[in-house]
């Protein structure tokens, strides 16, 4: 079948062919893999094992891809979420912590959205990084893709097929929190 | 679990394109899906050891069947023998 770079760009007719016949999800693969790899590199920080938790990401995708159902999120939520499964599962198995690092302007930009005065004071800083180290894991995720991996609210909705609203409150109900944190010290 | 650091003075390293397309293999990945999806060439009974597998559950099966055969018939001739005395 001939693949026309309209049903390249649309994601639902993409995944349609793919359930009818695996061989085209290499379409799927070739749109997204970059994107996925770049994901999981930022958490894993080496190039190797992003490569192999990518591969891993992409093969489970390929087998579930029957599963899939457009509920209206986009199909790349879908990929991301799989690709976050698979970064976890590389963690636990390791037994290693995921360690991220951030660069001192990202975390500027928290400190001025929890309304912090002395950005620049290194131990304001560093106390700021005590207080994300103590996150629950499921708030340091969404953190994450707002502040270190520049995902906009409307992405953020997508990763985790909720509303931009919900996605705005879930942000700004943890920064309220460590401001409150914040404010006990 | 994750922890934080700060980084004060690298600029953050991106793959290049060229490292991404290195990792980047649709043939490797479609031969893997093949290999866990596609049924065996050998079929089992060709295979030693599922051969004495299936057999076993083939004996196992027969051994039940006829013990089930011969528990009903004791049953029926316990009746009859019990029919008989009242008569």
């Amino acid at each position: 079948m001939k693949v026309t770079p309209e049903i390249f760009n649309d994601d639902q007719q993409l995944v349609l062919l793919a359930q009818k016949d695996r061989n085209a999800f290499g379409l799927i693969y070739e749109k997204y893999f970059e994107r996925i790899y770049l994901f999981v590199y930022k958490r894993v920080q080496d190039e190797a094992k992003a490569g192999d938790i990518c591969q891993e990401a992409m093969l489970k995708a390929m087998f579930n891809i029957e599963k899939y159902e457009n509920r209206g999120a986009p199909f790349t939520a879908w990929l991301y979420r799989i690709a976050s499964n698979e970064v976890n599962l590389f963690f636990r198995k390791s037994k290693k912590i995921l360690s991220v690092e951030i660069q001192e302007k990202d975390l500027k930009d928290i400190m001025v959205e929890i309304s912090l005065q002395k950005i620049d004071d290194q131990d304001e800083q560093d106390k700021l990084i005590s207080a994300l180290n103590s996150l629950k894991p499921e708030h340091s995720e969404i953190i994450d893709l707002r502040f270190f991996m520049r995902y906009s609210f409307k992405e953020i909705a997508e990763f985790y097929n909720i509303t931009e609203a919900n996605a705005k409150m879930r942000v700004y109900r943890i920064l309220d929190r460590l401001k409150k944190g914040w404010k006990t010290k | 679990m994750r922890t934080y650091k700060v980084n004060r003075k690298d600029t953050p390293k991106v793959p290049s394109k060229e490292t991404i397309e290195k990792y980047k293999d649709f043939s490797a990945l479609s031969h893997e899906y093949d290999k866990m999806v596609k049924r065996p060439k050998v079929p089992l009974y060709k295979d030693k050891k599922m051969f004495l597998v299936l057999l076993l559950v083939a004996l196992v099966a027969i051994l039940l069947s006829q013990m089930g055969d011969r528990k009903s018939a004791e049953e029926d001739s316990e009746s009859t023998n019990t029919e008989q005395v009242e008569d």
